[in-house]
């Protein structure tokens, strides 16, 4: 980023967020960012989507319980049974 | 030595979420302690001199005491440190409207005070101060007052021109609440 640049604009934010969120901003960007997030609350509102999805997105990696994976393969076996 | 810093309502820090222990009647609140050696953004407590103020604007005004090791950083201070002392109950029961208002009519004069036409984005940004502040957003109705007047005057004296009116600005709610 432009380090005269007073006026950060919407656009920037979209480009900066993961940088924000992975804490790799360097401190000056870091400071216009947030900055700019409390003039701006569509910003503000899209950070924290970005956020939310980042945390369920987390989620879908982990391998499911015994439990659940027990019941996938029942399920699954059900549906190919009616299906063949 | 005395500090500020601008929290969101019930004084909860409002990038990091943090909680900060309230003072109890006239007895301050607990100390909040950096575990380790400061660093911009990472750690310690990010805190206001008077001229910081008008970047930081949020719902409720804190006084703070700090303490311990301090560095200077971009419109703000870090301290090893700090408690809140007490709210400045000013800011929120009316005052950040009086001053987003301010920072609007501030920011007219200055325009019509320079020499040669204002253009239609500084004319644009005015019209956003005023309705901001009327809308009850003095956050932004400040910084498009800002932006007004950075773009005025000449383009390369933009961003010093910028800085100028947030200190403006600042000294405006020190000299109000503080």
């Amino acid at each position: 980023m432009n380090p005269d640049l007073i006026e950060l604009v919407c656009k920037d934010v979209v480009e900066l967020v993961t940088g924000y969120l992975d804490r790799t901003l360097p401190v000056e960007d870091r400071i216009r960012l947030e900055q700019h997030l409390l003039t701006c609350p569509p910003c503000t509102a899209y950070l924290a989507q970005m956020r939310t999805t980042i945390e369920l997105a987390s989620d879908v990696g982990r391998a499911p319980t015994e439990e659940v994976g027990a019941e996938l393969v029942a399920l699954f076996r059900r549906w190919h049974g009616k299906g063949s | 030595m005395k500090a500020y810093k601008f929290l969101a309502s019930g004084a909860i820090a409002p990038f990091s979420g943090f909680a900060w222990p309230t003072p109890d009647g006239d007895r301050p609140g607990a100390w909040v302690e950096a575990g380790g050696p400061l660093a911009p953004c990472e750690r310690g407590a990010h805190v206001c001199r008077p001229i910081d103020l008008a970047h930081w604007l949020h719902e409720e005004l804190w006084e703070l005491e700090v303490d311990g090791d301090r560095i200077d950083a971009i419109d703000g201070l870090i301290a090893q440190r700090a408690r809140l002392v007490r709210r400045v109950d000013g800011w929120h029961q009316g005052g950040a409207a009086r001053f987003g208002e301010a920072c609007a009519r501030h920011a007219a004069e200055v325009v019509d005070a320079a020499s040669g036409s204002a253009g239609a984005d500084v004319r644009g940004y005015l019209d956003d101060a005023a309705m901001a502040a009327q809308s009850g957003y003095p956050a932004v109705g400040a910084f498009a007052a800002a932006l007004a007047v950075a773009r005025v005057g000449d383009r390369a004296d933009a961003g010093a021109a910028f800085r100028r009116e947030r200190a403006w600005q600042s000294a405006w709610i020190a000299r109000a609440f503080l």
